[in-house]
């Protein structure tokens, strides 16, 4: 009987988990395009960016805050790595997009974080900001590789055995950044800051450099995550990552961060992300019109964190 | 004295010192900013964002915000421009319309009363209505019927009394409305006690839950008003109408005039101060021949520095406060 209870608690914690495989045994179900392992590799090449990004969000929205500038610093990332790569070489232009992810997240994690604004309209300044950057670097134009078959590309398109190697980058990079959260000093400091800012100051965490800093890993997650995704089609144009960040943030609500900052998981987030590929997958796959895989994704959304909200209440109770 | 009730007065509506900044820098600056047409003009083009941006004010003094606004907008307009021409013009606003009220109402329920975070709730139902109003539309625009009612309706939006268009007059009584409903009524003061605190103004005895939804619901009516003018002034409508970030301008142009995100504190001429704010940054770069990619820059550095702004008046005057 205890260990009967035992095996329904730890259950109803991977509710996530389950909800995931549920999704994809219904299009299982439903379509034999769908049940292809090819397919199943597309879906988790196609999630990798989305993953990536969704890891750094998570420590954003832990602490508190919200990133809307995830979008367009994508496109930024984007562009600057594919027209850099063919004028100083691809490991140069890699570092060269890291460094401009990173000094976006400095800039906004110090007006969240050390002028105290509002972290919704600071990101969406950002937005429009680094939109704009990304537009005036290409002149508004599409870019693209000289070479589209150059080793670069390998990172979004090649595979090791059957394991693209996106996906290879992606499982390591979670893995990374769980450890970083559940196990390091900084994880620990951003999850008490997201739940109390007041109190952590008075135990002498630099809470303002704890919420700089996870601005600083959404906006690197969001520099990798653009070299996987322009690698992949070998080319990138300037509003390429419009409107991801609403896709990221729905991702790391999927995966039952609080939004109120405290609490939040990264490897659940990047089940909530594998979530919204399969129903973007699946809604094209079996041939329904793209447009009705966001009524869905809203049914998804409100009924998994409906029933989270109601766990959470019976353990209150 | 005088001098000093002054000061106080404008560092707790910081909005009008940065409104008298950029109002006398463009006026200099600017060729042909100061004119009675040019600022009739940006008043006109920014009352559709105004309307939303007063069903954004309730909210944000109650607490929360609304992301659904901006594809709400663009499902209430297809409504109007492809229902009129088999139920005619004004069933097809009055369908648009309830359809805002419909969507203000489930994210009023779901964050009123099932107790859901309010940007999940939004977020859920922004991704919902994109849905819907993309299948309504069939990826198309629509164009309303050139009958009697379709030509009104397009009427309607360019139509224009003296210098004002129908649409800034409509949004002159609606603030005028909301501003009555804010300062004298009780749902008005009870949701600004809702949004200062809301265990406080449970204690106090208040339905906090119907306020709340109540002011879900006139979001979502004022944005689908929104949405039927957008159509009316644009003479269609597009699945991508509002999309990406109407709402995010909105919700922008009310904090900016001085509400608070952690709501209770607000007005409506705040708003209107915001939104036009936003507006006339808009008509400065249209009228210097900024390049759209500049202009979108320099919008999002204006955003954050009059955030800023705000921000070191509010500090400074809770120091001096704290000083007596």
């Amino acid at each position: 009987m205890q260990s009967q209870n035992n095996f329904t608690a730890a259950l109803k914690k991977q509710g996530i988990v389950l909800a995931m495989i549920l999704v994809y045994l219904v299009f299982v179900v439903i379509s034999a395009q769908f049940r292809t392992f090819n397919n199943f590799i597309l879906i988790l090449r196609q999630a990798a960016t989305l993953a990536i990004m969704g890891a750094g969000m998570t420590y954003v929205i832990i602490g508190g805050n919200f990133d809307l500038s995830v979008g367009s610093l994508l496109s930024l990332c984007s562009v600057v790595c594919i027209s850099l790569h063919d004028s100083i070489g691809p490991v140069p232009a890699m570092i060269a997009t890291i460094l401009v992810g990173c000094a976006s997240g400095i800039l906004s994690g110090y007006l969240v974080g050390y002028l105290k604004l509002n972290s919704m309209i600071v990101t969406l300044g950002m937005m429009n900001v680094l939109q704009a950057a990304a537009l005036m670097w290409t002149n508004g134009k599409f870019v693209e590789l000289r070479d589209s078959n150059a080793w670069f590309t390998k990172l979004g398109k090649g595979s090791i055995g059957p394991i693209p190697v996106s996906t290879i980058i992606m499982v390591i990079f979670v893995v990374i950044m769980a450890v970083l959260l559940m196990k390091t000093v900084y994880g620990h400091q951003i999850m008490a800051v997201g739940g109390n800012d007041e109190a952590c100051r008075y135990s002498g965490i630099n809470s303002k450099m704890v919420v700089l800093k996870s601005f600083v890993i959404s906006g690197f997650c969001t520099a990798i995550g653009a070299m996987l995704l322009c690698s992949r089609g070998a080319a990138a144009q300037p509003t390429l990552g419009e409107s991801y960040e609403f896709d990221v943030i729905a991702g790391v609500i999927l995966g039952g961060a609080s939004l109120n900052g405290g609490s939040g998981n990264v490897y659940k987030t990047m089940v909530g992300i594998l979530i919204l590929t399969i129903l973007d997958n699946g809604f094209v796959i079996i041939g329904l019109p793209y447009y009705l895989q966001w009524a869905a994704q809203c049914v998804v959304i409100l009924i998994a964190v409906y029933i989270d909200i109601r766990a959470k209440r019976k353990k209150g109770a | 004295m005088d001098f000093k009730k002054i000061k106080t007065y404008l560092s707790n509506n910081t909005i009008i010192p940065i409104w008298i900044v950029f109002f006398v820098l463009a006026s200099i600056i600017v060729n042909g900013f100061l004119g009675v047409n040019n600022l009739f003009n940006v008043f006109n083009q920014n009352a559709m964002k105004g309307i939303m941006a007063i069903g954004m004010t309730f909210v944000i003094i109650n607490g929360y915000f609304d992301m659904s606004l901006c594809t709400a907008v663009s499902l209430t307009a297809a409504l109007a421009c492809g229902l009129e021409g088999s139920i005619g013009i004004v069933p097809a606003i009055i369908a648009a319309l309830l359809a805002g009220t419909l969507v203000g109402c489930i994210n009023g329920v779901l964050v009123a009363y099932a107790k859901i975070n309010a940007f999940v709730v939004t977020l859920a139902m922004m991704l919902g209505c994109r849905g819907a109003a993309y299948l309504y539309h069939k990826e198309q625009s629509i164009i309303p019927n050139k009958t009697d009612g379709g030509w009104a309706f397009i009427d309607f939006g360019a139509g224009k009394i003296g210098l004002l268009s129908y649409i800034s007059i409509i949004f002159i009584i609606l603030l005028l409305i909301a501003h009555y409903i804010l300062k004298y009524t009780t749902h008005g003061r009870n949701t600004y006690a809702v949004g200062g605190s809301e265990n406080s103004a449970f204690n106090a005895g208040i339905n906090t839950q119907r306020v709340t939804f109540i002011n879900f619901v006139i979001c979502g009516f004022l944005g689908g008003l929104g949405g039927v003018l957008y159509a009316s002034f644009a003479g269609a409508s597009t699945p991508t109408l509002g999309w990406p970030d109407m709402h995010m301008l909105v919700i922008a142009g009310v904090v900016l005039g001085g509400s608070k995100l952690t709501g209770g504190v607000g007005n409506i001429w705040y708003t209107l101060g915001g939104v036009m704010l936003l507006g006339v940054i808009d008509n400065i770069m249209n009228l210097l021949n900024v390049q759209t990619y500049i202009c979108t820059m320099v919008t999002g550095m204006i955003m954050i520095g009059v955030l800023y702004l705000d921000k070191v008046m509010m500090n400074k005057r809770t120091e001096k406060a704290n000083l007596e």
